[in-house]
């Protein structure tokens, strides 16, 4: 028996030789029958070919489907912008980058096109050689699967959009019309455009522009040829060839491209040689988020959810995807904020060694706390949040402390017991005694240094006495406090329990900032917001951050706005916050200092800058060290407030009118040339030259009303 | 001293004696023992002030009385010197010229000027030239001046009486001669224990005058139980023994006194909690009681248990509590009190409290105290003297001024008795302090009582609030 050609095998009908010749009526007879069966098989085929090609839909191919590829949104990462347009972060489910077919490299697209789909640019969807090349192969190699290269780039294309990747006949028939339709409809640049731009290539990236960027921090023009065959050799099984995991794979499969190349009369041997010798130079590529204004960025995210309903668009992305925004971050603030924080790096590791004790969750001992610390920096005029430094290393705790941390403010919460005591009636000259203090039952610690003395009201602000702001918070009652607080920015719960008073309600930095943000203004709140502008990735604008009118109210009366600077001048001044004596002429501000110095705060602001300054641990455990008074917090925002004049400069405090100063005596609140300068209200201003208290003090004579007594 | 000078002075001594009644008969023995006795007596002490004199006290300057330093007991023995002597003598205690001899530390403490102004003003009411009345002298507070003061007055410008006294030392001095030689004398200073001199006045009111009317006071509020804080300063000492003295012959019990020392915070907090038996380990168990309740409290509730939020009650035993110390003592004791869990408790104390410091800024702890005082409103004193008060109040005058008023009052009325005994130059001056009457139970002030104190009438003062920042004072008696 002659051999039979396997093309032969499907195409030759054998006729037994030995009946031909005796019964030509029987054969004619049985070749009608047999055409007539063939007739009727053909025709039976036919119609279950047709019913079948129009159960799978074949008949009816969703032209929809095709056309809105053409106008496909790629998924993309969303990009962050500073207030000067300058790229601060990214975010991104899927690493995007979208890579237009002209930026494609000619090495990268041949490379690519020998490796998936040599005769891309001359078939019309369907490699039919391709496919025949490819039952021979399993033929040969007798195996149900394997031996693929059969799909074309365009039906790799269909597979992903359309179609599952279920491996039977009807999905690939589906494929070959879908195929050939698309490529009736979509150019080739724009179908190997979309292909290179949405196959998943390992590492979290998602077409070759974010593959370029993850596996060799390049742009994809930028790739050298060998680079190129790198990436384009991922397409088969990025996962198999992940550079990262796998070199060694990955160097092998890039060989195969090239030679592939080389075999498609590409590149010629020698080049190949040079390109299969050249070092390919992997660079990790780290984010942008974790380089700059980490912890902005990501409240930035936060945020964009409360602006814009979030599209679901892309691969199987629900993520924040292909929007443009843009903050108010000021980036040469932000890296002065975090070289202000970084600069007492040692400080603050000094402080660790002096905390509390917490369960370490890796072995079940115990361990000292981490003294953490954090800055928000914000223009009180517009609400922009111009820095903000979320803790003091983003890789070892993303967590936010100046967008998210509850924490005991301390004294920072006074200013505001102080100006409702201001709206009250009380004033700057007032007389108090210093003494323990009990208001049903409560009796907080206090200094006794200050006891048995007495004071001004503004010397006891700016030396953060705690009983006579208590005194104050007694006469003016925690209801007025708390509503005042509110009024003033202040959204965080504050208990009606006179610790409040003297900063035991937890409040947040943002709470801290629109307060006194309130105060820098001369009583106008701003909303605090740090976008300015969102928009889709063609620059259409989704939201836009409403005018300064809508955003702004007048919550204070400008002349105790006015007062309450001029006693936090005064903090800095001859107070707690003497240490930066020399900047009380431009600016303002108030230590805060909790129980067991758990929290040490600084909050400082000039007209058009707010600085909050918070340090501590996370889990709240005492400070063993003297740091009241902003003594670690204050050292910090004194040099980023000090880097900032450098570039910003600060404008005087806005005096109102009906404003009178006048010398007083800081202890008995009498008029004094020798006194210290004190602002009032012009109705308000003290008459009292002479005090009891201070002739009582200065009489040596032998005690009061001696007349009687000696 | 040469003989013809001693000659010619016997002879003007001789001259002047026939002009005098003779007070002492020189012809018998017995006449000769009287000089030796009136020699003893007087003579002695004259002799022992002429030599402690000042140097710029000359002879001459005295009008004879200098010879005194000449006679020695034996002139006794004859007749005509036992003359010269006894006439002497007679004139140095009895003569005056109607002057007012004021010795005070001047230089050392201004309030004294107060008083001088005082009596020049009272003089010139009364249409007198205080510079042809007063003699004035500063002896610096020493005692060494103080006697050259006395001898100056005495020898040299013979006054009628003399005014002084401030501290101890010038006081007992001015007591001492005053005694010795029988001349009024007007003293500023609180009387010693013990019956007094004869011609030793005290001018200024005493501490016993105040605590009768703090007695007074008490029982005009029905406070019959009181806890007396005694500063450790001793500066009120007087005072309480005359409180706890009129409170006892009144009644009223003194349920404890408690030392405090001003000057630390937890001294006068120990002194509250004495006070009001707050001391921890006399109540432990109570105190245990009350941490159990609250920690069971805490756990019901939910919360976490705050030890801070765990004190003793005060156990309040008494109607008030007396504080005679200043304005600012009693106010830091409110504080305090009000600090131990006290929460009402009426005060009461002295003139210390008279100020404006006292009632502004109002603490309503204070509502309900109550002081006594020896001046009461300052538009009620004497005309010439008379003090701008400060506010709507008669009350209060600026604190600069608060001493010049005690002073001048008590100057005012402290030279009303010396100006009318130097008045009358023909008695005799060691006999002018007879003409000063002792009153017994009566209240006319100014007048002298048996004890030669001062008559005065203390007044009683309330402190309230009255709804603004600063509370009040109402005179509510005298």
């Amino acid at each position: 028996m002659h051999r039979i050609k396997p093309f032969q095998s499907f195409l030759a009908v054998e006729v037994d030789p030995r009946i031909a010749p005796r019964r030509h009526d029987a054969r004619s007879r049985i070749l009608r029958i047999v055409l007539g069966m063939a007739f009727i098989s053909s025709l039976g085929f036919g119609t279950f070919l047709f019913f079948w090609c129009q159960s799978i839909g074949l008949f009816a191919l969703d032209k929809a489907k095709i056309a809105n590829l053409d106008r496909f949104e790629y998924q993309d990462n969303s990009i962050v912008f500073d207030k000067n347009g300058n790229k601060i972060g990214e975010y991104f489910d899927e690493y995007h980058l979208f890579v237009h077919y002209d930026e494609l490299p000619h090495a990268f697209v041949d490379a690519l096109i020998a490796t998936e789909d040599r005769r891309f640019f001359e078939h019309s969807g369907v490699d039919y050689r391709g496919i025949l090349r490819a039952i021979w192969t399993k033929i040969k190699l007798r195996k149900a699967s394997g031996g693929g290269g059969a799909s074309t780039i365009t039906q790799q294309v269909v597979r992903s959009v359309f179609l599952n990747n279920k491996k039977n006949i009807s999905r690939k028939v589906t494929e070959i019309a879908y195929a050939l339709e698309l490529e009736r409809t979509m150019s080739k640049q724009k179908i190997l455009e979309f292909y290179v731009n949405t196959m998943f290539l390992g590492n979290g990236s998602y077409g070759v522009g974010a593959a370029a960027k993850r596996y060799f921090g390049k742009k994809i023009q930028d790739l050298s040829p060998a680079q190129s065959a790198m990436i384009a050799g991922l397409f088969q099984s990025p996962s198999r060839y992940n550079p990262k995991k796998y070199p060694d794979r990955a160097k092998s499969r890039q060989l195969k491209v090239i030679n592939s190349m080389l075999r498609n009369k590409m590149i010629t041997k020698k080049v190949a040689q040079e390109l299969s010798g050249a070092p390919l130079n992997y660079r990790e590529y780290k984010y942008l988020n974790a380089q700059n204004a980490s912890w902005f960025v990501d409240y930035v995210r936060e945020n964009i959810p409360k602006l814009i309903s979030i599209k679901r668009s892309g691969i199987g992305s629900q993520g924040i995807s292909g929007y443009r925004i843009y903050t108010t971050l000021d980036s040469d603030l932000q890296t002065l904020a975090e070289s202000s924080v970084h600069a007492y790096d040692s400080r603050l590791n000094e402080l660790s060694r002096q905390t509390g004790m917490i369960r370490d969750s890796a072995n079940g001992g115990l361990k000292k706390s981490r003294v953490e610390a954090s800055m928000l920096v914000t223009d009180p005029n517009t609400g922009d949040v111009l820095a903000m430094v979320g803790g003091r290393d983003f890789k070892r705790s993303q967590y936010n402390r100046a967008s998210s941390a509850m924490r005991s403010p301390g004294s920072a919460f006074k200013p505001i017991v102080f100006t409702e005591a201001l709206l009250a009636g009380s004033k700057w000259s007032d007389l108090l005694y210093v003494s323990p203090i009990n208001i049903a039952n409560y009796r907080p610690k206090s200094e006794e240094a200050d006891y048995l003395t007495e004071t001004t009201l503004l010397r006891a602000f700016y030396r953060s006495m705690n009983a006579p702001a208590l005194d104050l918070a007694e006469s003016v009652g925690m209801p007025a406090i708390i509503s005042r607080a509110k009024t003033m920015g202040v959204t965080s719960p504050i208990k009606d329990e006179f610790g409040s008073a003297i900063g035991s309600s937890d409040v947040s930095m943002m709470d801290l900032s629109r307060m006194y943000g309130t105060f820098a203004t001369g009583g106008v709140l701003t909303e605090i917001d740090p976008i300015t502008k969102i928009t889709d990735a063609n620059g259409q604008v989704l939201w836009e951050r409403p005018t300064l009118a809508l955003r702004q109210k007048r919550v204070l009366n400008q002349q105790v706005a006015y007062l309450m600077t001029q006693g936090m001048m005064a903090v800095l001044a001859k107070g707690t916050g003497s240490s930066s004596k020399d900047l009380s002429g431009i600016s303002a501000g108030k230590t805060g200092t909790s129980n067991d110095n758990a929290d040490n705060w600084f909050c400082g602001y000039t007209p058009n800058l707010v600085s909050i300054v918070w340090v501590g641990t996370d889990e709240h455990t005492a400070i063993h060290a003297n740091i009241s008074g902003g003594a670690i917090a204050l050292p910090i925002w004194d040099q980023f407030i000090r880097g900032s004049l450098r570039t910003r400069r600060a404008p005087k405090f806005v005096r109102p009118s009906g404003i009178v100063d006048a010398d007083i005596n800081p202890i008995y609140g009498h008029l004094s040339e020798s006194g210290i300068k004190m602002s009032f209200i012009e109705q308000n201003v003290p008459m009292e030259s002479t005090s009891p208290l201070e002739h009582l003090e200065n009489d040596s004579s032998g005690g009061f009303r001696h007349a009687f007594n000696n | 001293m040469r003989s013809t000078t001693k000659l010619i002075l016997m002879c003007c001594l001789l001259v002047s004696l026939a002009q005098f009644p003779r007070p002492v008969a020189a012809k018998t023995p017995d006449v000769a023992e009287d000089c030796v006795k009136l020699f003893d007596r007087y003579a002695v002490p004259l002799q022992e002030l002429w030599s402690k004199r000042g140097k710029t006290l000359r002879g001459e300057n005295t009008d004879g009385a200098a010879l005194i330093e000449d006679f020695t007991l034996s002139h006794c023995q004859d007749p005509d010197t036992r003359v010269a002597i006894t006439s002497l003598i007679s004139k140095i205690l009895n003569d005056h010229s109607g002057k007012i001899g004021v010795i005070l530390p001047l230089s050392n403490n201004s309030y004294f000027l107060h008083v001088i102004r005082s009596f020049e003003a009272n003089l010139a009411s009364k249409n007198l030239d205080p510079k042809k009345i007063l003699v004035v002298l500063d002896n610096q507070g020493r005692d060494d001046l103080t006697i050259q003061g006395i001898a100056s007055l005495i020898f040299e410008h013979k006054v009628s009486v003399i005014i002084g006294g401030q501290k101890a030392g010038d006081t007992a001095l001015l007591r001492l001669w005053g005694s010795r030689l029988i001349v009024p004398t007007f003293l500023l200073t609180e009387p010693p224990a013990g019956p007094p001199f004869q011609n030793i006045y005290y001018s200024r009111p005493t501490q016993a005058t105040l605590a009768k009317a703090a007695v007074a006071a008490n029982i005009r509020f029905g406070h019959r139980r009181i806890s007396v804080l005694s500063p450790q300063d001793q500066h009120s000492d007087l005072f309480i023994a005359a409180y706890e003295l009129a409170a006892k012959a009144a009644g009223i019990s003194i349920v404890n006194r408690v030392p405090y020392d001003s000057t630390r915070f937890d001294l006068m907090e120990a002194s509250g909690k004495k006070i009001f038996h707050l001391d921890t380990n006399d109540r432990q168990d109570e105190l245990k009681e009350l941490y159990k309740a609250a920690k069971e409290q805490a756990k019901q509730s939910g919360e976490k248990f705050n030890p801070n939020m765990v004190a003793l009650q005060p156990d309040i035993r008494q109607d008030a509590v007396m504080i005679p110390d200043n304005f600012k003592v009693v106010r830091h004791f409110a504080k305090i009190f009000a600090y131990l869990g006290v929460r009402k408790m009426p005060l009461f104390g002295q003139f210390e409290w008279r100020s404006e410091g006292l009632i502004a800024p109002w603490d309503g702890f204070l509502g309900g105290s109550y002081f006594v005082d020896f001046l009461g409103a300052y538009t009620s004193l004497p005309a010439p003297i008379k003090i701008p008060t400060t506010s709507a109040s008669p009350f209060f005058v600026a604190p600069d001024k608060i001493e010049q008023a005690d002073f001048s009052l008590v100057a005012w009325r402290a030279i009303e008795w010396p100006l009318r005994l130097s008045q009358k130059t023909s008695e005799m001056r060691r006999k002018l302090y007879r003409l000063i009457p002792k009153i017994k139970d009566d209240h006319t002030e100014g007048n002298y009582d048996e004890q030669n104190t001062i008559i005065w009438s203390p007044s009683i003062f309330t402190v309230n609030g009255n709804g603004s920042k600063k509370g009040e004072l109402n005179l509510i008696g005298q």
